[in-house]
């Protein structure tokens, strides 16, 4: 969403199979955006059958390899999604007597914007700054996870930004009609392995 | 082969599109059609190295922008 980083509150990291993005978050920790790491993630969709560990958990052992120190990680190790990323978050936060008010979210990429959607949709009354791994598309793909899946997964992450604002799991974010276009095209080329089941 | 190359083509046009809305790290050389990344695209997804290895098929690509907000 290419936003400004500005200081922050907290750094929220949400878990996912890509671990460049503890790393990202724990960079920015390094370079002083904001003072205390929430590492949030359980197993979830992709990580279940991969991780025994949870996704925080790894999340926050990177972080501590970096150099950041224990007591400005946080771990929520339950959440199965983004929406409950925020929701237990925001929980662990009430339990600790710690009211952030602004947050710099990161992500993988290609999930800012469902991030900052979500996270708008639940917690409206924070500031939020979204960021990600520095990377291109045509840099991202690894041999843990390949373009393929990569491309899966962000038309299916497209249809959840659509669709999700009226389940109330996220606000409405406008889709120019040329990406809509393009994410037909692709789910009717056989791009739908990641696609909303029902 | 005419029919596979235009396939293609409307694959890899509709992933730049995706990228460009999703992504927010941006490097001009992607709408570049003659690039190498696009030759690459096309290698990872399709193993048609014989009949693109020395010329990609024509993009039409359209021009970059930001869909930032």
């Amino acid at each position: 969403m290419n936003h400004t980083l500005t200081k922050s509150d907290c750094i929220l990291a949400l878990g996912s199979h890509d671990l460049r993005v503890a790393d990202r978050a724990a960079a920015l920790y390094l370079q002083g955006w904001a003072p205390l790491v929430i590492m949030s993630g359980g197993l979830g969709n992709f990580t279940q059958d991969m991780w025994t560990e949870t996704e925080a958990d790894q999340f926050a052992a990177i972080a501590l390899q970096k150099g950041v120190p224990a007591d400005a990680v946080f771990i929520e190790n339950r959440s199965t999604n983004t929406g409950e990323n925020i929701l237990f978050t925001a929980r662990l936060l009430k339990e600790k007597g710690i009211d952030p008010n602004s947050f710099i979210v990161v992500q993988k990429p290609y999930m800012e914007r469902r991030s900052y959607a979500t996270f708008k949709k639940h917690w409206s009354d924070k500031k939020v700054l979204v960021t990600s791994p520095q990377l291109a598309f045509d840099e991202y793909a690894t041999d843990e996870i390949p373009l393929e899946r990569v491309i899966n997964i962000m038309i299916g992450d497209l249809q959840r930004i659509k669709y999700y604002p009226a389940r109330g799991f996220q606000i409405y974010q406008d889709i120019p009609a040329e990406i809509w276009d393009a994410y037909e095209r692709l789910v009717a080329l056989g791009f739908n392995k990641h696609l909303m089941k029902d | 082969m005419g029919q596979d190359r235009n396939c293609i083509k409307e694959q890899i046009l509709g992933i730049i599109m995706l990228s460009r809305f999703l992504f927010n790290v941006h490097r001009q050389y992607l709408w570049q059609p003659e690039y190498y990344s696009i030759i690459r695209l096309q290698y990872n997804l399709y193993d048609y190295r014989r009949s693109f290895a020395t010329r990609p098929p024509a993009m039409g690509l359209p021009s970059h922008e930001s869909y930032a907000y």
